[in-house]
């Protein structure tokens, strides 16, 4: 019931959205309500409605019927420098991905004493990278002008006290992403002997719609510590779509003669997947007076991302696979809250988090790097009515390619971002 | 200012632990080889691609001010080969039917870059013969061999990549016989310890390089031994089979390798069956390779590469795996930026219109291989070649259409005149 009255709405809210980038290491994205981003995403052994993203069995510990929502205002910055032998050190390079607001969105209710339902709309998963030039002169254009990956998670969930201090929960994650990838194709002009570009490429994967799911655990041994862990399954997704190819003309009417037998004009079918990792979270905190301290270990599983293929309907020419290699990773997270009155938190807190990509899937594409991050926020209640705001500051570590990146594009890549959250709650 | 740096190191380095690896003082370096050393490149020696040889790379990296090359003005000697048309039909010729001159005959002492393009190892150590390679006289000038000159000039440090022209002449002539077309191993490996015997007793440190397969290059690999729609450019099929082109014996077999020296003969229907439109007479055995006679290039080439192998170990002297490198290019493994580079013609990027030198990206590629096995070898630290403006360069050049066949008759008879056979002296 509560499905088909609610899912239409949130998955209308979801799709009208603006899409999103990454910021956690990787593609994934932890900015899932302002009150977890104020402890710095330590929040898989508290509760709230967006328990249903960070521990789907913290909902069991919620009264009534909550109502929550928010986006996360982020404005990345990237800056590339090139190194020898190419693009060459001369070469600087500036992205432009915009500011971007992933949504959120979460709905419980409580049926009995021990059973709470909920649904909840998030961003798992994102990406979004874009560079200035990117249609004139930018130097990684071949490899990427522009990537976007949506992954946007409808989870329906359930959780169970089954004790007063102990509950369980679990959700289906019904995953729609799709993905964009825009691209030049250059080839050899042979009057020149030199590089030209000959088509521009935008390629669309059409919206996937996969399933996996979520569990997890919270304990409350005392009135004053929570152990929570929570899963959430890896989910591959396949995407069929199209790319479009648009000639560019190379200035030679014999060169753009010879590519016209070669280069399509129009559209090609294509097919990619992705295999989304999962994500294991281990955390406890610990209440005393007017203070929460919490702290939380994620695993993210990224091996599982380890190629993009592109396949070209009919065109095995044009085909290629994007070797990504990933590796697990962690993420170390602390956050602390001190409530102020009846009304007011104040919280702060840091994470690390190491990214997953070697030194040779390091690219336009993906520009990934380690981070910290610190995190600021506060919380105001009154009546049925909350508002949680937090600010994520996020120091990146340069990152270099080491001369070894797969497509022969080194450099260093210097990347910033700050993020700004807002989210609404109303409890009845 | 780099060659300072280097300079201030080098004291630095001396003065606090003399056992550090010492850097190479690049200040007085010598290039001994053929034409892949002299950069030659498409069919010519021209000063626009002499300055993107690899010793000319190397020594710029290096902040050399004075490296001395025997500068030839355009269009080259000879002609430099351009890409007149690519459609309907690809034509490849001499773009002048004038040649340049030799602009700095007047240095007064031997040039850096010593090698003279057409050499063999025995001409790198003999003069016997050296009038049957016509730039030695613009380049040698009668002052001695290349590694007499080398030595004279008392270099600290020597790069060699001599042998090419010992194995290249088969591909070029798609003959194989040991002793016409090949310099005979035992030959091959007798002089070139010789020549790495004169280099070392100079006292300089020395890097050499190994052959790479000229059964790989584009003026072999191009085009393919079955007859080709010229519209096109893809096999003639006929009963779903594509058509063997026509030799001396018969259809070709299909691991043929037929010349670029082939094309202009196609066009006027030679090797072409008479139902496709052809003469029906067959292509001539000089424009072809047949599977035993790449065999015994290959057979020679790895003979004459473990004589390099053998001589440079006994000396300590590093070998650059020039064989592998030209396999990686023509396996298509140099590709950077999104662009695909291989060995193909005219559009893999990496040889010159030639078909058998590498073009100034090509050379510039090449110059980063030597550049890091001197820094891992040498204990030196030279800064590679930044290859961007040799892939990005916005010269374009178009002209009219006109007729003619693809690789010229005056392309190929400029390539084999250049490039005699190893038995001329």
């Amino acid at each position: 019931m509560l499905r088909t009255r609610v899912a239409p709405a949130l998955l209308a809210l979801a799709l009208a959205a603006v899409p999103t980038t990454s910021h956690a290491s990787g593609f994934a994205i932890f900015e899932q309500g302002a009150r977890g981003m104020g402890f710095a995403g330590a929040f898989t052994s508290q509760s709230d409605p967006t328990s249903i993203f960070h521990n789907a069995a913290g909902i069991a510990f919620l009264k009534g019927t909550q109502l929550s929502f928010g986006g996360t205002l982020i404005a990345p910055t990237s800056d590339f420098t090139g190194a020898n032998p190419f693009p060459g050190e001369a070469v600087t390079e500036t992205g432009d991905a915009g500011v971007i607001v992933p949504p959120t969105f979460d709905f419980t209710h409580q049926f009995s004493e021990r059973l709470v339902m909920g649904v909840g709309v998030h961003v798992p998963y994102g990406l979004r990278t874009r560079w200035k030039n990117r249609e004139t002169t930018y130097s990684g254009r071949f490899i990427s002008k522009r990537a976007q990956v949506q992954a946007f998670s409808l989870n329906p969930s359930v959780a169970w006290k089954v004790a007063d201090r102990f509950a369980i929960g679990g959700g289906l994650d019904i995953r729609m992403s799709t993905l964009e990838l825009d691209r030049n194709v250059g080839i050899i002009n042979p009057f020149t002997l030199s590089a030209v570009d000959v088509a521009a490429v935008e390629l669309k994967g059409d919206r996937a719609t996969d399933f996996g799911f979520n569990l997890g655990v919270l304990a409350r041994p005392s009135d004053h510590l929570s152990l929570g862990a929570s899963y959430r399954h890896k989910v591959k997704q396949a995407f069929t779509g199209t790319a479009d190819f648009n000639r560019l003309s190379t200035g030679n009417s014999q060169l753009d003669a010879l590519v016209a037998l070669t280069i399509p004009a129009g559209p090609v079918g294509v097919a990619t997947e992705i295999e989304f990792p999962s994500l294991l979270s281990l955390g406890a905190s610990y209440e005393w007076n007017e203070w929460t301290v919490a702290g939380q270990v994620d695993f993210h599983n990224w091996s599982s991302f380890d190629q993009l293929p592109l396949e070209f309907e009919g065109r095995p020419d044009l085909s290629s696979v994007v070797e990504e290699n990933y590796s697990n990773s962690r993420i170390y997270r602390l956050g602390l809250e001190r409530k102020v009155g009846e009304r007011w938190a104040l919280r702060g807190g840091y994470y690390y988090d190491e990214t997953p990509a070697p030194a040779e899937s390091v690219s336009p594409l993906l520009p990934d790097a380690d981070r910290h991050g610190i995190a600021l926020g506060f919380g105001f209640k009154s009546g049925h009515w909350s508002v949680d705001v937090a600010n994520w500051y996020l120091i990146f570590k340069q990152r270099s390619t080491e001369g070894v990146n797969r497509d022969n594009y080194n450099g260093t890549y210097d990347n910033g971002a700050e993020l700004f959250a807002v989210t609404v709650g109303y409890g009845f | 200012m780099r060659i300072r740096n280097l300079i201030v190191a080098a004291v630095l380095a001396a003065a606090s632990v003399p056992a550090v690896a010492q850097s190479v003082p690049f200040a007085s370096y010598v290039s001994v080889g053929d034409s892949l050393t002299a950069g030659y490149s498409s069919g010519s020696l021209v000063e626009s691609h002499q300055k993107s040889s690899y010793p000319a790379l190397i020594a710029r990296q290096a902040g050399i001010a004075d490296f001395q090359l025997p500068w030839v003005t355009e269009p080259g000697i000879p002609a430099e080969l351009a890409l007149v048309q690519l459609v309907p039909t690809t034509v490849i010729a001499p773009k002048s039917s004038l040649l340049g001159a030799p602009r700095n005959l007047a240095l007064a002492r031997p040039y850096n870059n010593l090698a003279v393009p057409g050499a063999t190892v025995i001409d790198a150590y003999s003069d016997a013969g050296a009038g049957r390679l016509p730039p030695a006289s613009f380049i040698l000038r009668g002052l001695g061999t290349q590694v007499q000159q080398a030595v004279a000039l008392r270099p600290a440090f020597i790069t060699v990549w001599i042998g090419n022209n010992d194995v290249l002449g088969a591909a070029l002539r798609g003959t194989a016989i040991e002793g016409v077309t090949l310099t005979p191993r035992a030959a091959f490996r007798q002089y070139y310890a010789a020549v790495i015997e004169d280099l070392s007793r100079s006292g300089a440190r020395i890097v050499a390089a190994n052959l790479p397969d000229v059964t790989t290059i584009p003026f072999v690999t191009t085009i393919p031994p079955v007859v080709v729609n010229p519209t096109t450019r893809q096999p003639v099929l006929v009963g779903g089979q594509p058509v063997p082109l026509l030799g001396p014996n018969g259809p070709l077999a299909s691991n043929t390798l037929v010349t670029l020296g082939a094309s202009s003969l196609l066009a006027q229907g030679i090797g072409i069956p008479r139902e496709l439109g052809g003469t029906g007479s067959p292509l001539p055995g000089e424009v072809l390779l047949d599977a035993n006679e790449v065999a015994v290039i290959r057979d020679v080439t790895a003979a004459d590469n473990n004589a390099i192998r053998d001589v440079c170990a006994a000396k300590s002297i590093p070998v650059l795996d020039a064989n592998a490198i030209l396999r990686d290019f023509a396996a298509g493994n140099r590709s950077v930026g999104g662009i695909d580079l291989d060995s193909g013609f005219l559009t893999g990027g990496l040889f010159s219109y030639d078909g058998v030198h590498p073009g100034d990206l090509g050379y510039a590629v090449l110059a980063n291989e030597w550049i890091g096995l001197i820094n891992s070898s040498l204990g030196a630290n030279l800064p590679v070649v930044d290859l961007n403006p040799f892939l990005f360069r916005n010269t374009a050049s178009t002209r009219g259409p006109r007729g003619g066949f693809e690789f010229t008759r005056e392309a190929w008879e400029q390539l084999l005149t250049a490039f005699p056979t190893v038995d001329g002296r």
